[in-house]
């Protein structure tokens, strides 16, 4: 079995009376796309600057590439890329310049370090812009540039906290197809975001914390599998008798009906085939309905069910 | 060396603000020297001068002949009778300075001792004429005076008097301060405004790339990264101790610019010395600044303000011997003051005579100041760093 890249171990972590990390538990796997969700204060950005050992710790073990983190661990740390969630760029110097900078506080050599950023322009496209300040760029390019500074020098591991907060749709996919090829060229990536569908297209496993406290992990499909929700049907109907909506009540898998008065809402839990049944009932009853709509629960709702409250809240 | 050399790349950046204040500074140096030259220098303003006076001896004593005969001279005198409107055109047009008259009985009265508001006198209200001649009047009769209560007759005395007078040794001016001293030409006012210069361009210069490389953000990045803090701030260190060490290899090669033969005087190497423990202070608070403030805009606001107060409270612009008391007792809490006051030593300006002990007293009170500022500096990181 191959040992975690990342290992927690009941970390504790206090803010005076404030317990930010409640004996968080946490391992991610070598090659994996690993998405940290919750909600704002949950305590995500504590976690990897305790795993990066910029935080003091009050109790547990973080063990990276199977070695114990400290603030003096410098050849882990050289193993390591941060892209954090705040543009961190040097305004006075170019775009070609700042990657050079970042880079050059893990790569010595000079010719090997030309190399590097280089690719890194070419990786997040700012060819075009080598020579530009960064207060010439677009929010987009900004965060590309952001991105390139954390990766130039070419990390097994890569923590991208929010790197697409405020980027245009364009720019996103740019970033997200950028974060899958790094995770193909061999990099494992920690990646934490508000945007529940690209946690979901993104990353091969996900944990969800809140108060400091680890409530999940699995892949996608695991998640939803935790939650009692499994379908989602909708269904455009002029008019519903009380006691009609009863008996869809009734039906099997059926936990949850509601009517606001021209849309039917049903929530299945377990079973396959439920918008059969439902509509089988509808026929049967002669009620004219519309357009039907037959819905997997999305991670939001795994979320929501999980937590109880919106990411964003 | 990576944070050393974007720290040199940065300053490079910055470097116009340096050169724009560095030749504003030459260029006020320059504008000060002409403007004081054209002035004239104290001695030249003050020098013995004939006027133009007119007596009207009503006594026609031996006394009052005598007198006139001294005031001749020295000025220009004329004793014609004259219309009192022409007297009063002449104070107006300026061709007469003084006018003075004896009246009768006044030597009776002087050897009476009652002579006391006898003269009567006119000249031109504002001019230094009425003050010039009177002390000259005074020194005359007082030493007549003095002769005729020493038991002389009064033809001995006015005989002696006479002599007294005319035999007064050259006065010479004399500066106690040390042979080469920086007054005169362009070193003083060039050490002078140095304060108010340092603190612009450090705080404009220096203190930018200490925002930028020690931000939050930066700083956390590169925690991140296998660079260690402590050479981070090392390298923080490098950079500024370079630009410091550079801005006052520049200031040295004006001032030897300026006055190529102050190379050989010991007095200059003084000032450099004094300007090198200020450009310290100047580089702690450039730093300290660069802690308290997160916006590299405000930065000129910020060094106008510290520099402006530091200077007018300090007698950078104004000289201290012309600042009221209390403006000079609250100048004595900022380092400018000691520098101020070790230039002027050095320049035999101020009431102050020169001596070695109150010139390492500046240099030392400056160093303690500088010593204090790095405590506060060092407090005001640490608790940064801990709110970060």
């Amino acid at each position: 079995m191959t040992q975690p890249i990342i290992q927690i171990e009941s970390l504790v972590k206090r803010y005076r009376d404030l317990i930010a990390l409640d004996h968080f538990q946490l391992s991610v796997e070598e090659g994996e796309i690993f998405g940290l969700l919750g909600p704002n204060g949950s305590g995500k950005t504590t976690t990897i600057h305790c795993i990066l050992s910029l935080l003091a710790y009050d109790k547990g073990t973080i063990r990276v590439f199977g070695q114990e983190m400290r603030p003096d661990s410098y050849e882990l740390k050289r193993q390591i890329g941060v892209v954090t969630q705040e543009v961190a760029v040097i305004d006075e110097l170019t775009v070609y310049e700042n990657i050079d900078y970042f880079c050059g506080l893990y790569i010595r050599d000079k010719k090997l370090r030309r190399q590097y950023v280089e690719e890194a322009v070419r990786f997040v496209e700012l060819d075009e812009f080598q020579k530009f300040y960064p207060k010439k760029l677009s929010g987009g390019l900004l965060r590309r540039l952001n991105i390139a500074c954390g990766i130039a020098h070419k990390p097994r591991l890569i923590f991208l906290d929010e790197p697409t907060v405020a980027v245009d749709p364009q720019s996103r996919n740019r970033i997200l197809e950028g974060i899958q090829e790094l995770n193909r060229q061999g990099a494992t990536i920690v990646y934490t975001s508000h945007y529940m569908e690209e946690v979901e297209q993104l990353c091969t496993r996900i944990a969800i914390m809140d108060k400091g406290r680890l409530l999940a992990a699995g892949t996608t499909e695991e998640l939803k599998r935790m939650i009692k929700k499994s379908e989602i049907i909708s269904i455009d109907i002029l008019d519903l008798q009380p006691e009609q909506l009863a008996a869809i009540r009734s039906l099997r898998h059926v936990y949850e009906a509601s009517f606001d008065g021209h849309c039917l809402k049903i929530l299945c839990s377990g079973g396959t085939h439920n918008l059969l049944h439902v509509l089988e009932y509808l026929q049967a009853e002669g009620l004219s309905f519309g357009r039907t709509y037959s819905e997997l629960p999305s991670l939001n709702d795994v979320f929501l069910e999980i937590t109880g409250k919106e990411l964003r809240d | 060396m990576p944070v050393f050399n974007v720290f040199i790349k940065i300053l490079r950046k910055h470097g116009s603000v340096t050169l724009l204040y560095l030749s504003i500074y030459v260029l006020l140096v320059v504008f000060f020297v002409m403007a004081d030259e054209n002035g004239g220098s104290a001695a030249d303003m003050f020098q013995d001068k004939a006027l133009a006076l007119h007596i009207t001896d009503e006594d026609q004593s031996s006394v009052s002949l005598a007198l006139t005969d001294y005031l001749a001279s020295i000025h220009d005198v004329s004793t014609q009778t004259v219309e009192r409107g022409e007297i009063l055109d002449g104070l107006y047009y300026r061709t007469l300075n003084y006018v003075l008259t004896i009246p009768d009985g006044f030597e009776a009265s002087l050897l009476a001792h009652d002579a006391e508001g006898l003269l009567t006198f006119a000249a031109l209200p504002g001019t230094s004429s009425e003050l010039y001649v009177n002390r000259q009047i005074s020194l005359y009769l007082d030493t007549l005076r003095r002769f005729l209560d020493c038991g002389y007759s009064l033809s001995e005395s006015l005989e002696r008097t006479g002599d007294a007078l005319a035999s007064l040794p050259d006065a010479e001016t004399v500066s106690f301060c040390s042979a080469n001293a920086l007054s005169g030409g362009l070193l003083e006012p060039f050490f002078r405004y140095q304060p108010y210069i340092l603190i612009s361009v450090l705080i404009c210069g220096l203190t930018p790339v200490l925002i930028t490389l020690n931000g939050t953000r930066i700083r956390t990045r590169t925690a991140c990264s296998p660079f260690p803090a402590g050479r981070h701030t090392l390298a923080l260190l490098g950079g500024s101790l370079f630009y410091g060490l550079g801005l006052f290899l520049i200031c040295m090669l004006l001032c030897f610019l300026f006055s190529p033969e102050g190379i050989r005087q010991p007095v200059v190497w003084q000032a450099l010395l004094n300007s090198f423990v200020f450009l310290l202070f100047s580089a702690v608070l450039a730093v300290l600044v660069s802690l308290l403030i997160t916006d590299s805009n405000v930065l000129n606001m910020v060094a106008n303000s510290i520099g402006l107060v530091m200077s007018f409270l300090c007698g950078v612009f104004v000289p201290q011997s012309l600042l009221p008391d209390a403006v000079l007792r609250a100048g004595r809490f900022l380092p400018a003051y000691w520098y101020i006051h070790a230039t002027d030593l050095l320049a035999g300006r101020g009431d102050e005579v020169y001596d070695a002990g109150s010139y390492w007293t500046c240099i030392g009170i400056q160093l303690l100041f500088a010593a204090a500022l790095s405590v506060v500096t060092f407090a005001a990181s640490c608790r940064r760093r801990k709110g970060s």
